[in-house]
This record gives structure tokens, C-alpha cells and sequence, in this order.
């Protein structure tokens, strides 16, 4: 009788300490995979899969930034705004006739500055993060439209539109998909081996606490709205020359998809949890999901609906347990 | 001056600042357009703002314990869109409203026990609510706004009654039972003492979740009721209407000089906070700033209302 139960328990203490964590996010992108290759013959094709990688680009690089951001417990509503306003310097800028890579260094310094905004009232100014990024959202997107006076600009620059064709590799490896994966690299990096990205764990774990072993919490918090922004900034311009033109009625709801994604991939809103690598998957699964309801025929709006429940599906999943 | 009279001073500010406010924003708007002080415009302004004014009201009940709601603007979509459909189908008004208004609750107790029950961060559980409801909405109305013609309906968002726009006087009607709400009973002085200290205030003995959901169907059910307004105003019903009125009830609300981690702020307040919005809206629209501008002025409001209110605390707690 004892021996059972000790045999149960180590069972299930083996099964509990199967890495569950690590794991589940293939399971069930392997499982997603196999569903929609059942649903659609063409989903597994080259040209379908690359199509899911290319049309969420945008949304992959957001979810890196929207990371950095939540795993210090905050959040930043602004940045499908800033997606839009980056887009519209940029058009405004080849507009005027600076040369593609000039516009393109401009536009990324000057996306610095919404997130220094916001940085300065999170972190300085100890406004709610949500509160601050809410009206950023509302000022960039006010901004945008107003800079393109309202219509859509459109883009005739050869060298920004090529940003979305270069391929290498006989075009297994298009230029977005290789930003992507420097980018993944580089924030991988950063939050794995630094002692900055550990520090903003630990801050997103208990500033209190973070700031008694000596860390400047301000800064660090600072420093991850300027990273978003500058990442937001980033992901504009590759929609904008994705769409060959700049516009500001482009990112609209972007900051839920990207906050989704991270909660998706084990990044909890309270902070301190979380890999890129596991937002990665997070955003690859959201677009899968996204595809394969475009391809079963789900209209938008039944579309809207299923996205809610996925979230509020994802965060019930991983609620925190409190006592 | 000593610090005594400093405290007295900040106490009269934070008593007064929103009637000088009030008279600030109209003798300045007064010089900067001459039909800005006529009883027309004024009235005007009072009338289309009883709209943001009412869903600041429930998403104070939300701030209040230290929460948000999100998911009012498409709540408010779903309710007019409701409303058209069912003045289509032919039921009469007072029933089709009635009906509304009550299941308008449902979409708040979701969103309040998925806060409550299942811990979930407020903003996530009615951010992802608000697509839901959003959606909801889109497909009830086909993707289309249906016109109402409705003489009661119509009444109730356009009509006048000795001059005083009616939603106006609905507002006022459905002020009162707020007002004794929130400072007279004990459930309103349970939600103060919930954002104040949510531990504490569970561990003397107040219901903590029971109360995190009532705050939030009072919301949403307060949401509903503006959707009937508005409908009745813009005479129809469509499921892009509310878009930003998150933002604006958070607007007025922080104006009004609620705290938005809890436990402060009076809900007359709220409401004056509405309606300086709305007088700063009416003259810039006047002036013939687009409403782009405006998006920027408005989250300017925002962050410095929220600023003031942090650095005129700030010394309270210290």
C-alpha cells in the first residue's frame, strides 16, 4: 500500500518535473501543424509557410519589443501607433528626397523619442504604464495623421520596396526573416547573457527587492520603452515598404497582438517570466492560428472573437497561483 | 509660507480646481470664438457629452478598485447596435431597452469574474473582452449601422424638455442613485476600501471578489445605458460606435482626480471631468483643429492630469 503510493508519487512528481514549460509550445505548434496540413494540402507548401513568416513579421518583431517591455511588469499600448507613424516619416521622408538610407536612420533615431517619452513618465514620472502608453498611442497615431495630412503616401523608392524582396540563399532566406532572426539573436543575447537582461528579470520580479541589491530600476525601466519603441520603429518601416506605402491607419490593435504573443510564448504580465524564444513560438502559433481560420473561411469579425478567447484561453492557462 | 497654509492652499485646490477649471477653459474659449458662449453651443456641449460622462461613471466603479475596463466602448456598440436591430424586428421600445440594458450585465460579470476569480489582469481580461463583444457586435449588425426611427428612442438622446437636452436630465437621474452609491452605502465604501488596500480590506472582512464583479457588470451595465443614448442621439445603431470612449472615460476620470491605482476620487468629480473634456473638445472643433489634433491633445490631457495629481499627492504621503 505505501510502496503505491510512493510509487504514484513518484510518478507524478516525475511528471511534474517533466519541463513542461519548455516544452508544450512545440507540442502544440507541432500539433497545429498537423491539424492545418490536414485542413489545407497547400498548407505545408514553401510558398504558404513563408507567407505566414513574411505576413507577421511585422507582429514577431512588435512581440520581441512588447518582451522586453512585459518582462518588467509593464506595458506599452503604443506601439501599433508608433508601426504607423514610423511608416509615415518614412514615406514623408522619400518624399522629400532624402536618399532611402538616410530616411531610413532618420525615421529609426526619431522613433527613439516616443519611447523616451514614455520611459520618462513610467519610470521617472511613476505613471501608470498603461496610462502613459495609452495616450502615446493616441498622440503618435494623432501625429501620423496629421504629418500625412491624413491620406496615405505612397512609397516610390526602389531600395525601401526591395527591403521586402531581397532574398539569399536562392530565397529560402528573405531579408525580413533575416532582421527577424539577428533580432531574436541579439535580444536572446541580451536577456540571457547580460547582466542587463537578468536585471530586468529581477526587476520584473520584485523592483523592490531589485532595487535594494543596487539595481537602477529607473533606467532599466526607462530603457525598455526606448527598446520597443526603437523596435516599433523598425517593424514600421518593414511594413511600410511591405505595402509600398506609409499610412496612418496601418497597426491598428497591433499592441494586442503583440501582447498576446508574449503571453502566449509563458510571459506573464506581473513580470519576470518569459523567454524570446518562447514569444517566438508564441507569435509563429497566433499566425498559424490566424492562417488557418483565413483558410477554413472564418470571416473577420468571427475572427475577433476566437482571438479574445485565445487570449483569455492563454492567460487562464498560465494565471499565477496566488495563495 | 509655512507649510500649513501650503497644505490649507493644496486642500482648496483640490477641492476647487475643477470649478476654476471649468471657468478657465470657457472665458479663454469665449475669447478664442465668438459662438463658443451662446446657450446653443453650451447646451450642445452638455448634451453630447452626457455620453462620456455616463461610461466614466461605471469605469469609475472599475478604477476605483484599482482595476480597468476596456471593454466599454464595444459594449456600448453592441447596445445600440442591439437596440436598432430589435426597433427592426419590430419589439417595442421599452421592452427592447429593458432587455438591453439587463444583458448588457453579462459582458461585465465575464470580464469581473475572470479578474476576480481567475486572477487575470484586468487589463488582458477586457482587452481580450472587447474583441469579443466587438465582434459580437459586427456580426449581430452584419458589418452595417441600421438607421432607428423610433420617436421614443429619438427622444431620449435628441429630445428637449424646457430647453435642457434630455440625455442631459437622464444623466442627472442616473447621477443620484450613483452618488448614494458610492459614498452612502456600504458596498460603495467596500469598493474605496478595496483599491485603497485590497488585503486589507479582505481580511476585514469585505467581500472582496463578490464586489470585483459587481464593480465590473456595474461598469458594462453602465456602458449599455449610454449605448441607448447614443443610439438615440446619432439615431442608429452601429458596431463602430465607442471607439476611444475607453480612453475618454479614463480621461475624465483622471481629470476628476481619481487615483488610477484605487481608492480615490469623488464620482461627481468624474463627471465634471467629462464635461471639461468635452468644453476643451467643443473648442478645438470650433477653432477647426482636426479631430487628428485632437488625438494628440487629448493624451497630452491625460499625461498631465496624471502628473498633476501624482506631484499633488506626492507630498501627502510624505
Amino acid at each position: 500500500m505505501e510502496s503505491s503510493i510512493k510509487k504514484r508519487n513518484s510518478l507524478l512528481s516525475r511528471l511534474q518535473k517533466f519541463p513542461w514549460s519548455r516544452h508544450y509550445l512545440y507540442i502544440l505548434l507541432i500539433v497545429l501543424l498537423v491539424i492545418s496540413s490536414l485542413v489545407s494540402p497547400q498548407f505545408l507548401s514553401k510558398s504558404n509557410i513563408y507567407d505566414i513568416l513574411l505576413s507577421n513579421m511585422t507582429i514577431i518583431i512588435l512581440a520581441f519589443g512588447a518582451f522586453f517591455v512585459i518582462v518588467t511588469a509593464g506595458i506599452d499600448l503604443s506601439v501599433g501607433s508608433l508601426v504607423a507613424l514610423s511608416g509615415c516619416l518614412l514615406a514623408g521622408f522619400i518624399e522629400k528626397g532624402t536618399s532611402w538610407w538616410l530616411s531610413i536612420i532618420m525615421v529609426l533615431l526619431i522613433m527613439l523619442i516616443p519611447g523616451m517619452i514614455n520611459g520618462f513618465f513610467v519610470a521617472f514620472g511613476k505613471v501608470n504604464a498603461f496610462i502613459a502608453t495609452l495616450a502615446m498611442m493616441s498622440i503618435a497615431r494623432g501625429l501620423s495623421y496629421i504629418y500625412v495630412s491624413g491620406s496615405p503616401k505612397i512609397i516610390f523608392d526602389d531600395n525601401i520596396i526591395a527591403i521586402t524582396d531581397i532574398e539569399f540563399l536562392d530565397g529560402w532566406l528573405p531579408l525580413p526573416l533575416l532582421i527577424v532572426i539577428i533580432l531574436f539573436l541579439i535580444s536572446m543575447f541580451v536577456l540571457k547573457y547580460t547582466s542587463y537582461g537578468r536585471k530586468l528579470y529581477a526587476i520584473g520580479d520584485d523592483p523592490e527587492s531589485a532595487y535594494l541589491n543596487g539595481i537602477q530600476v529607473k533606467r532599466h525601466v526607462f530603457s525598455v520603452y526606448v527598446i520597443n519603441s526603437f523596435l516599433a520603429g523598425v517593424a514600421g518601416i518593414i511594413l511600410a515598404s511591405r505595402l509600398m506605402l506609409g499610412t496612418p491607419l496601418v497597426g491598428q490593435s497591433y499592441e494586442m497582438d503583440a501582447v498576446a504573443s508574449v503571453i502566449i510564448g509563458g510571459g506573464a504580465l506581473h513580470g519576470g517570466t518569459g523567454t524570446i524564444g518562447g514569444t517566438l513560438l508564441g507569435a509563429i502559433i497566433f499566425g498559424i492560428l490566424q492562417n488557418i481560420f483565413n483558410l477554413v473561411g472564418i470571416g473577420g469579425y468571427p475572427q475577433m472573437i476566437l482571438k479574445g478567447l485565445i487570449i483569455i484561453a492563454a492567460l487562464l492557462f498560465y494565471r499565477k497561483k496566488k495563495n | 509660507m509655512t507649510s500649513e497654509k501650503l497644505d490649507r492652499l493644496k486642500k482648496l485646490w483640490s477641492n476647487y480646481y475643477l470649478l476654476i477649471l471649468i471657468i478657465a477653459v470657457t472665458i479663454i474659449s469665449s475669447f478664442l470664438h465668438p459662438s463658443f458662449f451662446t446657450g446653443n453651443n453650451l447646451a450642445n456641449v452638455f448634451g453630447s457629452n452626457v455620453t462620456t460622462a455616463l461610461v466614466s461613471i461605471g469605469m469609475f466603479a472599475v478604477i476605483l478598485t484599482g482595476g480597468i475596463d476596456l471593454s466599454v466602448g464595444p459594449v456600448v456598440a453592441l447596445s445600440s447596435s442591439l437596440l436598432a436591430g430589435f426597433l427592426t424586428a419590430g419589439y417595442p421600445a421599452w421592452l427592447s431597452i429593458l432587455i438591453i440594458i439587463i444583458a448588457m450585465i453579462i459582458p461585465g460579470l465575464i470580464s469581473g469574474v475572470l479578474v476576480a476569480y481567475a486572477k487575470i489582469t484586468p487589463i488582458m481580461a477586457t482587452l481580450a473582452m472587447s474583441t469579443i463583444i466587438r465582434g459580437i457586435a459586427y456580426i449581430y449588425a452584419t458589418g452595417s449601422s441600421r438607421i432607428i426611427s423610433n420617436r421614443a428612442v429619438l427622444y431620449l438622446g435628441s429630445g428637449k424638455i424646457l430647453g435642457i437636452p434630455v440625455p442631459l436630465i437622464i444623466l442627472l437621474i442616473y447621477f443620484i442613485p450613483c452618488w448614494i452609491l458610492f459614498n452612502k452605502t456600504k458596498i460603495g465604501r467596500e469598493l474605496y476600501a478595496m483599491g485603497g488596500n485590497e488585503t486589507a480590506a479582505f481580511l476585514s472582512g469585505v467581500s472582496v471578489k463578490r464586489n470585483l464583479v459587481l464593480a465590473y457588470a456595474f461598469s458594462s451595465f453602465t456602458a449599455g445605458v449610454t449605448g441607448i443614448v447614443l443610439a438615440g442621439r446619432l439615431m442608429m445603431g452601429a458596431p463602430i460606435f465607442g471607439e476611444g470612449y475607453e480612453m475618454d472615460a479614463i480621461a475624465s476620470i483622471v481629470i476628476g482626480g481619481a487615483s488610477l491605482s484605487g481608492g480615490s476620487g469623488l464620482v461627481r468629480n468624474v463627471v465634471l471631468g467629462a464635461f471639461v473634456l468635452g468644453l476643451i473638445t467643443n473648442i478645438l472643433n470650433l477653432l477647426g483643429l482636426s479631430s487628428y489634433f485632437q488625438m494628440v491633445v487629448k493624451g497630452l490631457i491625460i499625461l498631465s492630469a496624471v502628473l498633476g495629481g501624482y506631484f499633488l499627492n506626492k507630498n501627502k504621503a510624505g
